[in-house]
């Protein structure tokens, strides 16, 4: 993951915390199709 | 920063049901947030805002929508010299991005028109850079064609044979 500031910057507000892992691997498939790199803060709500 | 909102379809109504006045503000005129679900949400809040906005919002994680995201990402880091997320910032960067790629492009008569200090300066900069960078990509795609066209033209000529008469 990239330094934040650098590459492409994202806030992720996690509403349920059940998808967790379903938004964290969607943000993986993300990442790796960006070619600067995604950097993403994930924050539970 | 740009956002996603994600969650149940009923955790989302209720986000959006319950927001504040200014947080509301920010749903209808911010031009980079999404909302992430299960399914391709149907939220009715989300779903009216784009339809005013004209573009997709609700994206689902069972299907590749990150590629909505991915590309708005890349469109806002490009224009990073401008500030703001709002859906005039975005029409200003996407007039820039028509207007530099035409035939005039940055040489085209413009007329940008703010307040002071809304960064009237930074527009101009930034239509030069555009036009600029789309100018040097124009250029290589034409040196990568003539560069092809030369590789067919060597492989049809004939071949010389040693023969001597």
């Amino acid at each position: 993951m990239p330094e934040k500031g650098k590459g492409l910057n994202l806030k992720v507000y996690l509403l349920d915390t059940e998808f967790e892992k379903s938004v964290k691997s969607w943000l993986g498939e993300a990442s790796s199709q960006a070619g600067e790199g995604l950097w993403a803060e994930v924050i539970k709500c | 920063m740009p956002f996603l909102l994600a969650g149940h379809e009923r955790s989302l109504e209720t986000c959006f049901a319950e927001a504040s006045d200014a947080a509301r503000r920010i749903f209808e005129d911010c031009a980079y947030y999404w909302v992430l679900s299960d399914t391709r949400a149907a939220v009715p809040a989300v779903t009216a805002i784009a339809k005013a906005q004209d573009r997709t919002m609700a994206l689902s994680w069972n299907e590749q929508y990150y590629n909505h995201v991915l590309s708005a990402l890349q469109f806002l880091k490009k224009y990073e010299d401008l500030a703001g997320l709002s859906i005039s910032s975005h029409r200003t960067r996407n007039d820039i991005e028509r207007i530099a790629k035409t035939y005039q492009g940055a040489f085209s008569p413009v007329l940008i028109l703010g307040d002071p200090g809304s960064g009237k300066e930074v527009v101009a900069r930034q239509l030069w850079k555009t036009y600029c960078a789309w100018q040097k990509d124009r250029r290589k795609e034409r040196e990568e064609a003539q560069k092809q066209a030369q590789k067919r033209t060597e492989r049809g000529r004939p071949k010389r044979l040693g023969i001597r008469g």
